[in-house]
């Protein structure tokens, strides 16, 4: 067996010989005057583009950055090694690609598109270059349809429509990735194609969640793009541009995507860097000057087109961590005002064990209504005021003995939704279960439960109307509408079982 | 090849002091090391520096090197000649080339290259930069400015090598 594939390859590479015909063609050459940390001066090169890729002698690209009169500015995508004074280096007369297709999917793969999970080469057909403008006024739709998170704070109070740009802010280790792969689990058998980009994460953490996503099914319709921490600042820079040229192809063919930048501060520390050593004035923060369109480019790409360009949409999770909360940093500033809204996460909710750490006051969504189911606007009814009320009133609970009976029960109510709304880790909810959960909230049904039982309330409850209420349950799953029959027939049904 | 080096040489070029003297001034610059480590010496006041070109130099260029010392950039005059040189052979329309070959071309070889050159660059005569280089395997490689011809063994065997190991 081996012996026949060793002759087959031998006439195989015979042929090719043979049939070799040599070109000479002219090349445009440069030689390198300086390199040092992963920027390389060339002298020459006087026709290269901006943005172009280049070969080195090594068989190392770069992509040129900067023009100068006589040299230009290179950013290595690989290993400076044996790169030396007097090197070579070629033109390609291409700008930076990545190749795209659905061969990606299910892949992990890094800011250039080569595979790092081990499972062989990736074979696309098709490219696309990593910078692309973003789609234009005529092109755009508004925004309409939602993106469900599977996360109940966020489906009912702070909607996510397909195409839309939510930032997700907080300190560290408040679960900002988390929410970001609940809702990539969430869109199992939603036909989205989720992407995640990772710039400057540690591996470890990568691992992690390319587990997480395997274990639950979700690599079948997942991307993963991973400029980890140990990689160049060039490659974490082109990394988030990558995976949305990666969810362009998609988007074009009227699919709808899912992306994830994880995170966008460390992507702004790795242009720093780049910037700075490419000699580009720094501004605040040492940031360079167009910090701003680094990422209002990067974002302006998500979008919901229209039925005549295919209607595909790219809706993003930006990711940005503050540090001691401070949201008015440049960065976190930057982002919110690009971004259609952001769900704001503090560390102190997460340490009390509200989980996902959602700040309701601070936290918004600027599509608002629009991208909401109707069973889900008419559910989550005022559920944003009670909680504003129950948070003004919350100093009163120290004083439980002298309250009024209104207050009381307003106090009651806040902390029940409280403790509804929390979520554990990677279990998504459907409609039907966040609709019926927030009804019986609503009509003041889980008063007489006592607030540590709620989630075992809830969770049984659950499961009897799925039982015992099958034809509600698809009904809110199909239709996605909530009547007022329905209401009261859900209200009976939580009776029903309470009363058992 | 730096901006600095580049505006002195198109300066020296511009002011006319005759070739000769430039191509003179520099051989006596260059073979003497002592000389060039006293002009570039910092620690060597200017005015010691004055007088030591004014002892040594043809006065035509003594004005220009005691500039250079003054503004400290007397360690770039090997570049500054290379660019005065640029400017002298863009003035009389020569292309210069360089040529990396294995086996030495033949005369009528070179004469039939410099003119295809001078014809594509539209340039009056070529100046070819002859260089041996063995690892080439065989042929030639010429280079223009950024642009370059490979006919060599070594750039074909690269371009096979890249055709059949391209996956």
């Amino acid at each position: 067996m081996g012996n026949i594939c060793a002759e087959e390859i031998l006439s195989v590479l015979k042929n090719e010989i043979e049939h070799y015909e040599d070109k000479s063609q002219m090349q445009e050459v440069g030689t390198v005057i300086r390199a040092g940390d992963g920027i390389a001066t060339v002298y020459g090169l006087s026709r290269a583009m901006y943005g172009e890729l280049v070969v080195f002698e090594t068989g190392v690209e770069g992509i040129v950055q900067s023009l100068e009169e006589k040299t230009v500015g290179v950013v290595l995508l690989g290993s400076d090694h044996g790169i030396i004074e007097g090197s070579k280096v070629n033109r390609t007369g291409e700008r930076a690609c990545v190749g795209v297709g659905e061969e990606m999917i299910g892949r992990v793969v890094d800011a250039l598109g080569n595979p790092i999970d081990g499972k062989g080469k990736i074979k696309t057909t098709e490219k696309r270059p990593i910078e692309n403008p973003a789609p234009g006024v005529v092109e755009r739709k508004s925004v309409s349809e939602p993106m469900s998170t599977g996360i109940l704070a966020i489906d009912s109070m702070f909607p996510i429509g397909r195409g839309q740009r939510e930032l997700i802010i907080g300190d560290r280790q408040t679960g900002k990735t988390s929410i970001a792969v609940d809702t990539i689990l969430n869109q199992k058998g939603k036909d989205v194609v989720c992407i995640y980009v990772a710039i400057g994460q540690k591996s470890s953490t990568v691992a992690q969640i390319v587990n997480t996503l395997s274990k639950h099914g979700a690599m079948d319709y997942s991307i993963i793009v991973a400029a980890s921490a140990s990689e160049l600042a060039p490659l974490q820079y082109i990394a988030p541009y990558a995976g949305t040229a990666m969810a362009e192809y998609f988007m074009y063919r009227g699919k709808d995507v899912l992306i994830v930048y994880d995170d966008l501060s460390k992507h702004a520390v790795a242009y720093r860097a780049m910037s700075l050593l490419l000699k580009r004035p720094p501004g605040r923060e040492a940031y360079p000057g167009d910090v701003f369109y680094l990422h209002s480019r990067l974002l302006e790409r998500s979008s919901r087109l229209d039925e005549a360009h295919g209607g595909g949409s790219i809706t993003a999770l930006p990711i940005i961590e503050t540090l001691a909360g401070d949201v008015s940093a440049y960065i976190p500033t930057n982002v919110i005002s690009i971004t259609d809204g952001q769900i704001f996460l503090e560390s102190e909710l997460f340490f009390s064990g509200i989980r996902p750490a959602v700040n309701v006051g601070l936290s918004v969504s600027r599509v608002g209504g629009a991208a909401q189911t109707k069973a889900m606007k008419k559910a989550s009814g005022n559920l944003r005021i009670d909680l504003a009320q129950y948070r003004e009133m919350e100093v009163f609970t120290q004083f439980s003995s002298d309250l009024d009976a209104s207050t009381k029960e307003l106090l009651d109510h806040g902390s029940r939704l409280i403790e509804l709304l929390k979520q554990p880790l990677n279990q998504p909810m459907s409609l039907h279960a966040m609709v019926i959960s927030l009804c019986a909230a609503n009509h003041k049904l889980m008063l007489d439960v006592p607030l540590k039982e709620i989630k075992t309330f809830q969770r049984n409850m659950l499961a009897y109307m799925e039982k015992e209420y099958h034809a509600l349950v698809q009904k809110i799953e199909q239709e996605k509408i909530l009547t007022d029959e329905m209401i009261e027939e859900i209200i009976s049904g939580i009776k029903e079982f309470k009363s058992r | 090849m730096n901006k600095q080096a580049d505006s002195y040489g198109r300066a020296l070029f511009e002011i006319g002091i005759k070739k000769r003297i430039i191509e003179e001034s520099r051989k006596l610059y260059s073979k003497n090391p002592a000389l060039k480590e006293a002009l570039c010496n910092p620690s060597v006041t200017k005015e010691e520096k004055h007088r030591v070109i004014d002892a040594i130099f043809s006065p035509k260029i003594r004005n220009f090197l005691k500039v250079l010392c003054d503004n400290g950039s007397m360690d770039q005059f090997e570049e500054i000649y290379r660019s005065y040189e640029g400017c002298c052979l863009e003035s009389e329309n020569i292309l210069t080339a360089k040529l990396i070959y294995v086996t030495e071309p033949q005369t009528e070889q070179l004469e039939a290259m410099k003119q295809t050159l001078a014809l594509k660059y539209d340039k009056d005569s070529v100046k070819l930069d002859m260089k041996q280089d063995a690892s080439l395997i065989g042929g030639f490689l010429l280079r223009v400015g950024d642009e370059e011809y490979d006919y060599s063994v070594k750039g074909r065997l690269a371009q096979l090598y890249k055709k059949l190991a391209w996956r």
